[in-house]
């Protein structure tokens, strides 16, 4: 079980995606609808993963993906987008978001999106693991 | 979306009823069209021929074979009319001949009369029996509103997949102001900006929103709003990333709402009524970001 945060500025989106969460058998710690706040909540609740909109008033997706990388370079954050624009997506891996996930959000590809990335995330935790036992 | 375009048609031409029309949509959910239907349809049996092969075998197996060896069809006409068995329209028809409420010679009599009648070539009526969103609109396309085809084409699109698969188009018209009394609108900026609103007079708004969300919505508050927000929000990003593959670089507003008001207007906006659920609601698609709303 992974804890969750969502940020997105529509309520109906966050009420889907923590649907669908909740339905995967994880925890959505805390919602934003914006990313300022995003940010702040990201600081405060240090969630194993975040699903963040790209479109929202005031600072946008990619300006709190940015300083969410800053505060912790192993963030594990999805960009959540209507639209699948080359740009935005290059500056979301840029900057270091794990994927990215076209709305309408559909629960089979939301659930392979975290299953995968906390699968990679659990194999970098035992290599770390690993390095940290080997004897000097 | 062919099934409601033709059900509702016949439902106001008093051919049938509500009620019938709401039992053949969902008889047609559960049955695929059978090769006799699906044969006279396309005008290569006669509805006597067709009965007459039937009456030696009701499966389809027995059809084919009873067809192919008298000589009324070969088997490369099976082949393709297999392929048309899951098609929405010949379901649509089975699903009329099913409950007895018109067979397939009378439906398709019926339509030609109509096609006739409203100046539709036969191209269009294929179209129409498609059941494909982009074949479909451009019949309640005139002229003038062509160039906003595109833009219609992704959103209702949008909304069959996220609303209701039943929805259904009524002639588009430019206009340049449009009376309505709740909307959500989201402008889109860029090298070719756009809006697309959803608008109301009632409560349709509610009735959309309840069909995404599966959750009952009786009237049009700020949850409703943001529920159509954010299916706005899905319409207007798939047309920028279409746009975008022509390399066009667009950023997306936020939805922006609007409880109570008199109309919509600006210089030129296309209104697409549409239809679900026996209310009407109305796309509303401007190609510049220069609307008003009263």
């Amino acid at each position: 079980m992974a804890n969750i945060l969502i940020v997105d500025d529509s309520r109906t989106s966050r009420k889907i995606i923590r649907a669908m969460v909740e339905e995967m058998g994880h925890r959505v710690i805390a919602e934003a609808d914006n990313g300022e706040d995003g940010f702040l909540k990201f600081k405060e609740w240090k969630p194993d993963l975040v699903t963040l909109d790209i479109t929202m008033p005031g600072m946008n997706g990619l300006e709190a993906l940015r300083l969410m990388m800053n505060e912790d370079k192993n963030a594990k954050v999805i960009m959540v987008s209507s639209a699948w624009q080359k740009n935005n997506m290059l500056k979301a891996i840029k900057l270091g978001a794990k994927d990215f996930l076209a709305k309408p959000v559909e629960e089979d590809i939301l659930q392979l999106t975290i299953t995968e990335i906390l699968r990679k995330s659990g194999e970098e935790d035992l290599q770390v693991l690993a390095v940290e036992k080997e004897p000097v | 979306m062919v099934s409601h375009i033709i059900g509702n048609y016949l439902v106001n031409q008093g051919m049938i009823s509500g009620e019938q029309l709401a039992g053949v949509l969902k008889e047609k959910r559960k049955i695929r069209a059978n090769l006799g239907l699906i044969a006279v349809s396309e005008g290569i049996l006669s509805y006597e021929e067709a009965q007459e092969i039937r009456a030696e075998g009701e499966s389809d197996r027995a059809f084919a074979e009873n067809a192919v060896e008298k000589g009324y069809l070969t088997e490369g006409q099976i082949k393709s009319m297999l392929r048309k068995q899951g098609n929405s329209y010949m379901a649509f028809a089975q699903a009329l001949e099913n409950l007895n409420v018109m067979n397939i010679e009378q439906l398709e009599q019926y339509l030609l009369e109509q096609q006739q009648k409203n100046g539709l070539s036969f191209t269009e009526l294929e179209d129409l029996k498609s059941d494909d969103v982009n074949r479909i609109l451009p019949i309640y396309f005139p002229g003038d509103t062509a160039p906003f085809l595109d833009a219609a084409c992704v959103a209702v699109r949008t909304l069959i997949r996220m609303v209701d698969s039943g929805i259904y188009p009524f002639k588009a018209f430019l206009t340049n102001q449009w009376e309505v009394s709740n909307c959500v609108i989201q402008f889109v900026e860029g090298e070719k900006e756009f809006s697309y609103a959803i608008a109301g007079r009632e409560k349709e708004l509610a009735v959309v929103a309840s069909c995404y969300m599966h959750e009952p919505y009786e009237k049009v508050d700020e949850e409703v709003l943001d529920v159509v927000g954010e299916i706005i929000n899905c319409m207007s990003g798939l047309y920028a990333s279409e746009l975008s593959q022509d390399g066009i670089i667009l950023d997306l507003l936020p939805p922006h709402f609007y409880g109570q008001i008199r109309e919509i207007s600006a210089e030129s906006m296309l209104v697409l009524p549409l239809g679900v659920k026996n209310h009407t609601f109305y796309l509303l698609i401007n190609r510049n970001n220069l609307v008003k709303i009263l």
